[in-house]
Order: structure tokens, then sequence, then C-alpha cells
């Protein structure tokens, strides 16, 4: 457990290093951010890690679990930005009926109206 | 006059509205096609300790599906960003292509991770047929 104690503290200096180097001006927030993401896939890089020095898995397959987080990462925020899209269009059709009905009843209600007048 | 008027303006509003992007809209085709390949998929990822070759005509019978579901969904218009997950999943590292090349390198994948890469690549694929699902009806 020493092991990973000292793997965690060398990836969070690794990416306070990479922040300040590449994203100077949300620095915090970005650090803040890979924390996040670091604590959520903590428990399973422990057994991965683990099952690396044991040689029961290897290097490159090491690298695609790893890769697969920050995957699932992109997914989900497409898939956010995807509902998004949707829902406006949703708002915007909603609207378009908005616009239909009051038209139509303001329209043909004054219609009735003047017709009743006419008609007495 | 201005009734007919007001109407046809209105039919032609919704018309085009409805005709723009229909890429934001559901469809149970598309569900449909996604839910086939995910199955497909996680089928074949039940047999990742297997090698890679006893697989290879599975693989790219699945590689054609995900070619010819691209290809549906490019002709749909609004719809970028599942265009985008689809070409994610055949060109990113640590997505479904990137997992065929290396079950194909290693020949077989180490069983000790045999429920993760199933678990990814459920919730990876599965974020595709949940948007669909949730698009506007």
């Amino acid at each position: 457990m020493q092991d990973f104690q000292e793997l965690f503290k060398e990836i969070e200096q690794q990416i306070v290093s990479l922040a300040e180097s590449t994203v100077s001006n949300y620095k915090e927030e970005a650090i803040q951010d890979a924390k996040e993401m670091l604590a959520n896939i903590k428990a399973d890089l422990i057994r991965w890690t683990g099952l690396l020095a044991d040689k029961q898995i290897k290097i490159n397959e090491f690298e695609w679990l790893i890769n697969s987080d920050k995957e699932l990462v992109k997914m989900k925020a497409l898939e956010k930005a995807g509902l998004a899209a949707s829902r406006t269009s949703a708002f915007g059709f909603t609207v378009m009926n908005l616009i239909i009905d009051t038209a139509i009843r303001t329209v043909v209600g004054n219609a009735e109206e003047v017709k009743e007048v006419v008609t007495g | 006059m201005i009734k007919n008027f007001i109407c046809s303006l209105c039919f032609l509003m919704a018309v085009t509205f409805w005709g723009c992007s229909p890429g934001l809209h559901y469809s149970a085709e598309a569900y449909q096609r996604d839910s086939t390949i995910e199955m497909k998929v996680m089928q074949t990822l039940k047999n990742t300790s297997d090698s890679y070759s006893a697989h290879a005509a599975e693989i790219d019978a699945i590689k054609a599906d995900i070619d010819n579901a691209i290809t549906m969904e490019k002709a749909r218009k609004g719809n970028q960003v599942t265009v985008k997950m689809w070409e994610a999943v055949q060109q990113d590292k640590g997505n479904l292509y990137d997992l065929f090349e290396l079950w194909k390198t290693n020949d077989k994948l180490s069983p000790s991770i045999a429920a993760d890469i199933n678990k990814k690549i459920e919730r990876l694929l599965g974020s595709i047929t949940e948007l669909e699902a949730h698009k506007m009806r």
C-alpha cells in the first residue's frame, strides 16, 4: 500500500506540473478536475497496477484500461452535448407549436368576431 | 384568405423545422441497429481469452456493421455528435477498435481483465444507444 501512496503522490505532482505548463490560466480548476478523475479510478488503478506488477496483464493491456477511462469521459461528454442539442431542438419545436396555436387562435378568433358583427 | 395564408405559413414552418434536423430526433431504426451492434460486440468480447484468429471473421462483420451505421448517421442532418461518437469508437485509443487491435497484437487477452473490458465497452457503446433513446420524439 505504501507503494501505491507513492505512486499516487507522484501522479499528483505530475498533474500539477502538467497544469502549470499547459493550462496556467485555469490551473486550479484543472488540478481539481484531474484529482477528481484520479480519485474516481483509484480503486481500479490499484488493482490493475497490482496485476501489472504480478505480470498477470501486459503493459499494452494496462494502457488500454487507462485510455478507456479517458474515452468514457469523452463519450459521456459527447452524449451530454447530443442531449443538450436535442432538448434545444425540442424547446424550439414547442415554441413553434406555441406560435402556430396562438396565430391560428388569434386570426380565427378575430375572423369569427368579425363574422358575428357582420351577420349580426 | 388571411386564415388560409396563416395556416399555410405555419404548416411550412413546421415542415421546415422538422425536416432540417432529423439527427436530433429519435429513430427507432437507428436505436435497433445500434443495440444489435452492441449485443454482437458484447457476445464477441466474451471470448477475449481465445485466440484472435478464431473470432477475426466476427470482428470483421462487426466493423462492417459499424461502417454502415456511420454512413447512415452521416445522412441524418444535425447529427454530428452521434457521428463523432462512432468515429471515436473507430479511431480513439482506449475504444473498441483499439481493443480489437490489442487483441490481435497479443493474440489472447488476459482473463484477469475480461470483466473490466466488458464493463468499459458496454458503457462506451451504451452512451451511443442512450443518446439515441433520449433524442426528441
